[in-house]
């Protein structure tokens, strides 16, 4: 969607792909459980929410190239504006899933405002060393949060137990479609997606069928792994894909809950900076700043984000659900449309 | 001609007249102490030989240069010319030797430790290389000892490390490229590249940031690892240095760029990856299986170095539920006892160790050896027993300290990221271990030197040069065809990875 990236760097494909999963592991590592959807319709609708991204939105996404996105122009703006938001309100939201998660889970007396501007500030900085610099770290987080998961879930193995796949209890009529808007509203790091063409050193459409498909098998794994070992546990427990260290025996630790929280943050730290970084891109946009005036948007942005995190209720409605919905298919439509008009205009 | 100004003689020409040009030369030198003149008359035409006390080597001068001067025979023809016709076509005397026509490059070639021939009625000089200043011996290498490998080491004098890399790689592609940096010291600067690995683009720029340097004097490496250096507000350097000779040999082969500095044993080598901080020469030497193993331990213990302390601070502090329970007991009957917090415990220990270290380090050895014990055995001991710091604290302080040794490139940030990982754990636990984890990753991933990203192979991932990093495969194996440095996915060498771009 940006035409000229204002910070320069490019990205690779397998890069592109890495950077899009590290966001969608985050926001599946703090999915929180809904008792009324079984693991049975989660799976489904992981399936269906994949097919409609990859139908819908990806290629609604790839239609703004860089040479027909978003131009200048009041539309322009008014669309950069509209991002701008999205994406300040995502990361502030990350930020806040992680405080939400450190007190909940480890520091029942955590200062919400010290753990806000500190993950901010840092965010911040990472954002400010570039695209790729998050791309490359995030390529080693999978790594390393592959081998962990693994480590986690390889203790339990014996402990699995697929009655909640067989139970019938949970599975009644209108489950699929909430499931489905479920994890559509989860899906931030499509409408990021549109966004990183600007960085692409290649062809965007093969890392994006690849995201999708990583993206599906890892959530199938996912709650596959939680509700085989979990089980009803998962239902009732705020972060289910944490609770499966407590029944991970392992022969280091007493407990890996601490190697879980250590992931999640890194991982928020990377996709928040993420967010940032195209908040930053998109306020240079927004007001027209060139050289280097243009590192004055990553403290602005950072600051916006702080600020966002203290009217939690309004980051997190900005970006679930509708919103997330709108903005990686409606108003990419009207920008195409706005764009056509002004070509047939002109000629 | 004007007189030369003090210190605006650079490029001024020499003069016709030898008593001009030597009172220019006074003028310009101060008639400084260690500067010698020897007039003497060659075949009827008065001249004049002037060197630097101490820079040249006198039995040479005596053997090569003034006694063939000496026995010069032209004939009837007193002619200047004539004579210095003779000198450059019929007598080669040294092997380097060069002409000069300005004071500026006259006065460089003197405090090089060349002999200048002056003539009268010609205002050209000739130049004879005769270096002799004292200089230490070729020795093992302090800071990059190994088992197997060679044991030689780069000294301060440039010349001689020009030679111990020729030695070792006889290829016509290898070449060295002398030049003077520094307005003031003049120090000699070597460029050294295999010409068929290295982008013409990437020489050009280095040797143009080199020459752009405005300092007044060059006496390390150090003095130029900035101007090279493209990372941004980080602790991690984008270039590295050695003192070895092979292993500079090796990193020339993969397509890099050294620079060779006069007055320093130090090399510095671009581009830079931060996994070569990992590799020794040694690992070469041994059976493959077991230099992974060592490869492997290495970067456990470069995570241990920064990590360890903090994540016990952390884990005691903030997680004691990590602790197997057994061991939770007895890490708690250890610190029970302890009068102040776990975070101020394992600062005090590490300012301690800190302390001895630079005292040790400072000292002349023996004196050295003394501080070692003091604070080793008195201190450490007195405060264990003292009952003011505790014995699991002290291992793990111990550990990642012998820890950061595995891997000394990187000490200095290890050192420092240590005390903050020590501190963010002590305030934040495993929350402020793993903030600052990430942002120490992404800092590291960020670093390009001369347009290849530093996390390379790793990241951007390159499988076939991935056979020397976590594992370093047999000989056999890495023959099949070189993995330059060049060729490693996302790298930009040659094409917009230039100093003068960023």
């Amino acid at each position: 969607m940006n035409s000229n990236s204002f910070f320069g760097g490019r990205i690779s494909g397998a890069q592109t792909v890495c950077l899009l999963l590290i966001c969608s592991m985050f926001s599946l590592m703090t999915m929180p459980p809904d008792e009324n959807i079984g693991f049975k319709v989660q799976l489904a609708a992981a399936a269906v929410s994949a097919l409609i991204q990859a139908m819908i939105a990806i290629p609604l996404v790839m239609l703004l190239s860089p040479e027909n996105g978003l131009k200048r122009g009041f539309w322009g703006i008014v669309c950069r504006i509209l991002y701008c938001i999205f994406f300040l309100a995502i990361s502030a939201n990350v930020i806040l899933e992680s405080f939400g998660f450190l007190e909940k889970q480890f520091y029942r007396n955590a200062g919400k405002i010290g753990v806000c501007i500190t993950l901010a500030v840092l965010c911040g900085y990472c954002a400010f060393l570039g695209i790729e610099g998050l791309a490359r770290s995030s390529a080693v987080m999978l790594t390393v949060l592959f081998i962990i998961t693994i480590a986690l879930i390889l203790p339990s193995v014996g402990k699995a137990d697929m009655s909640v796949f067989m139970d019938r209890s949970f599975v009644y009529s209108g489950q699929l479609p909430k499931a489905v808007y479920k994890d559509l509203s989860r899906g931030g790091e499509i409408v990021a997606a549109g966004f990183l063409a600007g960085y692409s050193k290649e062809n965007i459409r093969k890392p994006f069928y690849t995201f999708i498909a990583v993206k599906l098998l890892v959530t199938c794994g996912i709650i596959f792994a939680v509700g085989a070992i979990g089980g009803r546990f998962a239902y009732i427990t705020d972060y289910p894909f944490m609770s499966l260290s407590a029944f991970a025996d392992d022969v280091l630790f007493g407990r890996t809950d601490a190697v879980f929280m250590a992931i999640l943050i890194i991982s928020g730290i990377i996709s928040a900076a993420f967010y940032l970084l195209i908040a930053s891109e998109l306020i240079c946009g927004i007001f027209d700043v060139r050289d280097k005036n243009v590192l004055l948007s990553f403290p602005v942005s950072a600051v916006l984000c702080i600020l966002l995190t203290f009217a939690d209720g309004y980051a997190k409605y900005l970006c679930s659900g509708v919103p997330i919905i709108l903005l990686f298919t409606v108003i990419p439509l009207i920008i195409i449309l706005l764009n056509r008009r002004k070509k047939e205009a002109s000629r | 001609m004007t007189k030369p100004d003090m210190l605006d003689f650079k490029g001024v020409p020499l003069e016709k007249s030898l008593e001009k040009n030597l009172e220019n030369i006074r003028r310009i030198t101060g008639k400084s102490s260690d500067l010698l003149e020897n007039p003497i008359i060659i075949n009827g035409v008065k001249c004049n030989l002037i060197c630097y006390e101490g820079m040249i080597s006198t039995s040479t001068i005596t053997e090569l240069i003034l006694h063939p001067l000496m026995n010069i025979d032209i004939g009837q023809d007193h002619a200047p010319e004539a004579l210095l016709s003779h000198v450059k076509n019929h007598m080669l005397m040294t092997i380097d030797r060069g002409f000069s026509e300005d004071y500026g490059d006259l006065i460089r070639r003197a405090m090089s430790g060349f002999a200048i021939l002056l003539i009268d009625g010609v205002a050209e000089a000739c130049a004879f290389g005769v270096q002799g200043y004292a200089v230490r011996g070729i020795d093992e290498p302090n800071g990059e000892g190994n088992v197997k490998g060679a044991h030689e080491g780069f000294v301060e004098v440039v010349r001689t490390n020009m030679s111990l890399v020729r030695r070792r790689m006889k290829s016509p592609l290898l070449r060295f490229e002398l030049f003077p940096i520094s307005d003031c010291s003049n120090t000699d600067v070597i460029v050294c590249y295999m010409a068929d690995r290295v982008p013409k683009e990437t020489v050009e720029s280095i040797k143009k940031r080199l020459k752009s340097i405005k300092l007044e004097t060059i006496l390390g490496s150090g003095y130029i690892e900035p101007f090279l250096d493209n990372s941004k507000l980080s602790l991690f350097s984008g270039v590295s240095v050695t003192e070895r000779p092979d292993s500079f040999c090796g990193k020339l082969l993969e397509g890099r760029v050294g620079i060779m500095i006069d007055g320093t044993p130090y090399a510095i080598i671009v581009p830079y990856l931060f996994i070569e901080n990992f590799q020794t020469m040694d690992d070469y030497n041994m059976r493959p299986y077991y230099a992974a193993f060592i490869r492997i331990i290495k970067f456990a213990a470069f995570l241990l170095a920064i990590f360890l302390p903090g994540i016990y601070v952390a884990a005691a502090t903030f997680h004691p539920e990590m602790f197997r329970y057994g061991l939770m007991l007895k890490l708690a009957d250890a610190e029970k006892d302890a009068p102040l917090p776990l975070m101020a415990e394992a600062i005090i220990v590490m300012l301690i160790y800190e302390v001895v270290r630079e005292a040790g380090l400072r000292l002349p050895q023996n004196v050295g050896g003394a501080v070692s014990i003091v604070g080793g055995l008195i201190i450490g001991d007195a405060a264990v027993s003292g009952g003011l710091i505790s014995n699991p604290l002290l291992v793990a302080v111990a550990l990642a300290v012998t820890a950061s040794f595995v891997v000394p490139n990187l000490n200095q940030p290890v050192t420092l990221l240590r005390f903050i990982c020590v501190i963010v754990g002590g305030f934040w636990g495993f929350f402020g271990v793993s903030a600052l984890a990430a942002v120490v990753l992404v800092n590291i991933c960020s670093i390009e030197s001369c347009g290849i990203p530093v996390t390379a192979p790793l990241s951007p991932f390159t499988l076939k040069s991935m056979r020397d990093v976590f594992v370093r495969l047999g000989f056999k194996t890495l023959e099949k065809g070189h993995a330059d440095i060049g060729n490693m996915t996302g790298s930009n060498y040659g094409r917009n990875g230039h100093f003068d771009e960023q």
